[in-house]
């Protein structure tokens, strides 16, 4: 028996040969005098049959020396290949040059994007109207069908009823993502605008310090920052109740206990937005301070002129010359906002609770997915939330549009 | 012609043992695939090297994967036909991968040999689909701490005769601090695997069961269960534990009790090589058994614990089952195992012989009060998603009811409703 798996060289004989035919063979054709595009076309399908039946064959006739066979076996598309290369007949045809460099480019990157990128997407659409389950094996294609069979609509109507505990859970992380989107993004915008503005006038020293003190979050690793707010909100040692006990306060138990609220909004929901808000508001804070930059001063200037005080100013001129950057940024959060996980996760894994004060779509998506394997319940939870941020993308961006520039 | 064929015969006789014996010579590569854990991959490394001894043609390479990464690994490369030839499963897993599995060769190993709730996950529509190398026994004994016992001037060890004197030196355990808050919990049994172990033994216990008949149903929304969940609501009343501050996401039971939080613990054996690698100052304790919910035998439901299983698209499947049943039911390897990993046996004879049971309690002291309990275990039945019953189900609805925010009844209605739906 062979001691290698034929299903993953068929993958790699397919890749490896479909990246080089599409890659090289522009070259070739453009040094030809022939069009590199078609090139590219014609180098991915030569190099993907070359790849399988030279790799195959490459693969018989070694089988004796397993560990050689599987190594030169990827090199069997370079057989069609470079026969292709060598006995494709050069043209004249000066208007095509230098363009198979950028076809040699492109085309590699556009069929890695579709097999990585956007096959993967359409299988996450196709497994939501499956009752998907990689434990089982299914039919042949793709695991389709059989043992994980086609259930339709069945999954958007239970979503839409709310009837039993999947649903249940669902429309309760709908409400927690929605809740907790609903409090970053003004709360994000309210913090992050009046403090661009002030670093903005700050002297330019102060500037880049200041920025780069706030964009420190930024970049620090999720679970490191939950694990740190972890600790302020802990119960027992944490920073925030041993201050209340200082000041005769009962501690709270932020992060479990389900009854404990601020404005009816579970304290542990508090405590992940105040996390969440840390980490990420300088990022829009640098975006608004580069365009505060852009505003000319001749705006403010005769504002000034005209009498308007420093509050006047901002309300008057600075805000509505920052729509569009206020657009973009407000886009950006409800996305990521939408896509919380790592920090969750971290800090109260979806909890307290029996259904989840702080299960979040994404949270639900990870749970069904990988830990019970219901890849099909999963997926139509990620279609929907799909849905959810377009839409809300959508509505935004008619809501803040502008049609003016300065 | 007579004379020949003889001759043809024997010739044919030798060239067959020839290909036969080349055929086991031919040198063999085995991948194997487990979850990170230090004392079991000590212990699985070291029955590969004891194999690969024995079978020098055979080379046996371990990959491990962290506990999440393994499990999400098992998914995607299994359909990928990208796994390993040996997989290290938990055994109330393994009917859910039975589709990709190879079944056990007839006649292979006995399983009778190991204990019923062990091997009883391995088996699927009565084939066989991999061995248990222990068993996982989540209920039935608690960790007691000595020092905390001496100094609520309690008797330790521990004998309690009824569930009530359980409760007892459990509320007489717990300290607070000058805020109210518990800082040490009398009786910690409110991780989701004390909870959930708990309540199925509970319903054992009082007489019950939480399957209906023929086992196509859970039946949880009953009188048993009910006594179940009103005794362990009794320990909160009485305010042995408070659940909020107390619980599997915050203060886990094998910390808060290897970090002197917890005076005693409902926790599993497996957890005391944890305990002692990362706190291995700790102080004097012991396991000792736990008093019954009812008058009836201590019995208990049981996952199949660890256990190894053969990939269904490996080219030596047979090789393979050939390196399980050397791991797993020859009584010196498995010992030596369940010695290293710190492990409970699977195997009868490991526990039943009298120098294996010496070797196994001089390494393992703790298991004393575990070992004589095995008899009362079952396996805790095929379900169509354990994990998702235990941890998302039952876990969250007891601990809702014990925190206040729902009654007993509530929680058994809702445990039975959400349980059946997962036959669906």
């Amino acid at each position: 028996m062979p001691d290698y798996n034929l299903d993953a060289l068929i993958l790699y004989w397919l890749m490896i040969s479909a990246f080089v035919g599409c890659a090289v063979t522009p070259l070739v054709y453009d040094r030809k005098g022939r069009n590199p595009w078609r090139g590219a076309a014609i180098g991915l399908v030569v190099g993907i049959a070359s790849g399988q039946v030279f790799g195959r064959l490459i693969l018989m006739l070694l089988d004796s020396v397993p560990s050689l066979a599987t190594w030169v076996s990827l090199l069997g598309g370079l057989i069609g290949l470079v026969a292709l290369w060598l006995l494709v007949p050069a043209v004249q045809n000066e208007g095509l040059k230098h363009r198979g460099f950028v076809a040699g480019t492109v085309t590699p990157m556009v069929f890695y994007l579709a097999t990585l990128s956007v096959f993967p997407l359409l299988w996450a659409f196709a497994l939501a109207f499956f009752d998907y389950s990689p434990r089982r094996v299914g039919g042949p294609i793709l695991g389709l069908g059989g043992d994980n069979p086609f259930v339709g609509l069945q999954y958007f109507e239970l979503m839409l009823s709310g009837a039993g505990r999947d649903a249940r859970i669902f429309q309760n992380s709908l409400a927690n993502t929605l809740l907790f989107t609903a409090l970053v993004l003004p709360l994000n915008m309210l913090i992050t605008i009046p403090l661009a503005v002030m670093i903005e006038s700050a002297h330019n020293v102060l500037r880049a310090i200041f920025r780069t003190i706030y964009f420190l979050p930024v970049v620090t690793s999720s679970v490191g920052v939950a694990v740190m707010w972890g600790y302020i909100f802990n119960t027992q040692y944490g920073l925030l109740n041993n201050g209340l006990r200082t000041v005769g306060i009962t501690p709270v138990a932020w992060l479990q206990d389900p009854a404990a609220t601020i404005l009816g909004i579970p304290t542990a929901m508090v405590a992940v937005v105040i996390a969440y808000l840390w980490q990420d508001f300088g990022y829009n804070l640098v975006i608004f301070i580069a365009a505060l930059q852009g505003i000319p001063d001749s705006l403010k200037d005769a504002a000034k002129v005209d009498g308007a005080s420093p509050m006047q100013v901002f309300l008057y001129v600075t805000l509505p010359l920052l729509r569009p950057t206020i657009l973009v940024t407000s886009v950006l959060t409800v996305i990521s906002s939408f896509q919380v996980f790592d920090l969750i996760q971290v800090m109260t894994a979806g909890g307290p609770g029996r259904i989840g004060q702080t299960r979040v779509l994404v949270l639900d998506i990870y749970e069904n997915a990988f830990r019970f394997e219901r890849m099909g319940w999963a997926a139509a939870i990620a279609v929907v939330m799909f849905i959810f941020v377009a839409v809300l993308t959508l509505i935004q961006t008619r809501v803040l549009r502008t049609n003016w520039e300065y | 012609m007579k004379r020949t064929l003889p001759l043809f015969t024997l010739l044919a006789a030798l060239l067959l043992s020839i290909g036969a014996a080349s055929a086991q010579d031919e040198p063999v590569t085995l991948r194997l695939w487990a979850h990170q854990e230090s004392n079991f991959n000590a212990a699985t490394q070291a029955v590969i090297d004891a194999y690969t001894a024995e079978h020098p043609n055979v080379t046996i390479e371990m990959e491990t994967f962290t506990y999440d990464l393994f499990i999400q690994t098992l998914q995607t490369a299994l359909p990928a036909g990208d796994n390993a030839d040996i997989l290290a499963l938990f055994g109330s897993w393994t009917c859910s991968y039975a589709d990709r599995l190879a079944p056990m060769p007839e006649g292979l190993v006995d399983t009778t040999a190991f204990f019923d709730a062990a091997v009883g996950g391995y088996i699927c529509d009565d084939q066989v689909y991999g061995l248990p190398q222990e068993f996982n026994m989540e209920y039935g004994s608690v960790l007691v701490n000595k020092a905390r016992f001496e100094a609520a001037g309690l008797t330790y060890p521990p004998a309690w005769a009824s569930y009530a004197d359980l409760v007892s030196d459990a509320a007489a355990l717990v300290e607070s601090g000058d805020d109210g808050l518990m800082t040490v919990t009398g009786y910690h049994f409110t991780n989701a695997d004390a909870i959930v172990f708990g309540f199925l033994a509970g319903i054992l216990q009082n007489g019950g069961s939480y399957w209906n008949e023929d086992m196509s149903a859970f039946t949880f929304n009953t009188d048993e269960a009910r006594a179940t969940l009103e005794q362990m609501v009794e320990l909160v009343e009485v305010g042995a534990i408070d659940p909020v501050l107390f619980n599997d996401s915050a203060n886990w039971g094998g910390n808060a009790f290897f970090t002197d939080q917890a005076a005693i613990t409902l926790i599993g054996p497996w957890a005391v090589a944890f305990g002692l690698s990362d706190f291995p100052d700790f102080g004097e304790f012991g396991y000792v058994p736990l008093p019954t919910f009812g008058d009836s035998e201590p019995l208990f439901a049981a996952d199949s614990g660890w256990g190894l299983t053969a990939a269904s698209n490996s080219p030596h499947a047979d090789v393979a089952w050939d390196f399980i049943a050397f791991a797993t039911a020859n009584a010196d390897n498995a010992l030596q195992w369940n010695i290293t990993s710190g492990t409970i046996p699977a195997l009868r004879e490991v526990v039943e012989n009298e120098d294996s049971n010496a070797a196994l309690l001089e390494a393992l002291p703790w298991l004393d009060a575990n070992l004589p309990q095995l008899q009362y275990g079952t396996y805790i039945g095929s379900m169509p998603d354990r994990d998702l019953v235990f941890y998302d189900i039952i876990y969250p609805y007891i601990l809702d009811t014990l925190q206040g925010l729902m009654t007993v009844d509530d929680a058994l209605m809702f445990i039975e409703e959400d349980a059946n739906a997962t036959f669906n």
